[in-house]
């Protein structure tokens, strides 16, 4: 269709999908710019890959069939009844947590707006930077000493670290981010499916400690809590009991 | 173990295109499980350091066309749209979703040699020359089904898909 100009339709294909290089990519971008009916063809393309992407993508998060798992760690799956107790446990924390928590919310609802507002940024946070594939942190983890005074004295208290490796998730690094104004960290962790959790922490919005308070939206769980002079929220994209268990590693490893 | 843990990275990836070739979140399980196990039962065969993406497609390309064989179509498609309908509905805006959803119908419509390569290369996960290793033809041919079924799924996005699939 484009014989004198020396493009063909498979070129615009080519163009579409990242396969030219680039002595001809800087060629067929000057002639786009003058062709408007190829462009729209190119446009045309685009459109349709996003679609795609909007149709497909969930099946990236979608649970692993039955048995994968075992077959690709080699590790006999999760014993059922030491998941129950954990679980049992949790839940009893929250149930015992969530009174306290209740007794905190009822004060007034200036902190309680406060603590949305937080734990909101927290998921703002979570939900544009750990599905960045480019350039998910700031600072990564091998130049931990440098991420962890930058961020202490960015948030103005000393910033830990949790270990959560035993629970399969490494910390990859860090950002600097505004809450709303205000200094804020994220640290960014990841498990070997690159499932990606936040610890996001800034000065604490309460003056006092709090009990665990959970939230869930567009597919992220949270749990957020004040501990000392920071306030905490842990965002992750998994069920809730899975995210209490870090919550709960996060909050051991910190008052420890 | 090292190739294991390649498998791992790769298993999101794998997912996603069982269940956007299947359209079916079962049929999607079974086809990945038969995946894995098939690569695990010829880890020995992978040479490390090649392309761990493009062999497990391959795998798993091979055994959807041997089930197409069998069964000689496709799997119904119910389930996973019914799922991906309600998930749609807290995603993007109405149009976006009547379009995301008349491109779906309109892949439906697509012969499978195109849809393979559309999805294969659409989804950015292959370069030409890994769809063509994929699905065992030259590189001219990816570039001619490509072109074919883009062109169809636009005309079919823009005159109106018809609502029944028809039989190939």
């Amino acid at each position: 269709m484009t014989g004198e100009t020396g493009f063909t339709e498979t070129d615009l294909h080519a163009y579409a999908d990242g396969e030219l290089d680039r002595a001809t990519l800087a060629e067929i971008e000057r002639w786009l710019a003058e062709t408007p009916e190829a462009a729209a063809q190119v446009h045309a393309i685009k459109l349709q890959k996003y679609l795609m992407h909007e149709l497909y993508d969930d099946g990236l998060e979608a649970p692993w069939p039955e048995g994968v798992e075992e077959m690709l760690t080699g590790e006999p799956e999760r014993n059922w009844w030491p998941g129950w107790t954990r679980l049992a446990a949790s839940v009893l924390l929250l149930l015992v947590g969530g009174g306290a928590g209740w007794g905190v919310t009822q004060v007034g609802s200036q902190e309680q707006t406060a603590g949305r507002s937080f734990v909101q940024n927290a998921l703002y946070a979570h939900a544009v930077y750990s599905h960045d594939e480019q350039r998910p942190v700031e600072v990564s983890i091998d130049e931990e000493q440098l991420l962890v005074d930058w961020l202490s004295e960015r948030i103005g208290e000393k910033l830990m670290t949790p270990d959560l490796a035993s629970n399969g998730f490494k910390l990859i690094g860090g950002r600097l981010v505004s809450d709303t104004g205000m200094p804020a960290a994220q640290l960014m962790y990841e498990d070997v499916r690159a499932k990606r959790v936040t610890l996001y922490v800034r000065k604490a919005f309460e003056d006092k400690d709090s009990a665990f308070r959970f939230i869930s939206e567009d597919g992220m769980v949270a749990f957020y809590w004040t501990d000392g002079p920071l306030s905490y929220a842990l965002t992750g994209e998994m069920p809730r009991g899975d995210l209490l268990d870090l919550a709960q590693m996060v909050f051991k490893d910190i008052s420890s | 173990m090292d190739k294991r843990k390649d498998i791992i990275e790769q298993m999101p990836h794998l997912m996603r295109y069982a269940r956007a070739l299947t359209r079916d979140a079962v049929a999607a399980d079974d086809l990945v499980q038969d995946c894995v196990s098939r690569a695990l039962s010829r880890l020995h065969l992978f040479k490390a350091g090649t392309n761990m993406r493009a062999w497990l497609f391959t795998i798993l390309h091979n055994i959807h066309a041997q089930n197409m064989r069998t069964l000689g179509r496709r799997p119904r498609a119910v389930p996973l749209d019914r799922e991906l309908e309600e998930r749609r509905g807290t995603g993007p805006t109405q149009d976006a979703r009547l379009t995301a959803r008349d491109l779906q119908r309109a892949l439906d419509q697509l012969p499978d040699e195109q849809r393979e390569v559309v999805l294969l290369v659409g989804l950015k996960d292959m370069t030409y020359a890994e769809a063509a290793e994929i699905t065992g033809v030259p590189v001219g041919t990816i570039m001619s089904r490509l072109a074919r079924g883009r062109e169809r799924l636009r005309r079919m996005m823009a005159e109106g898909v018809p609502a029944l699939r028809s039989v190939k």
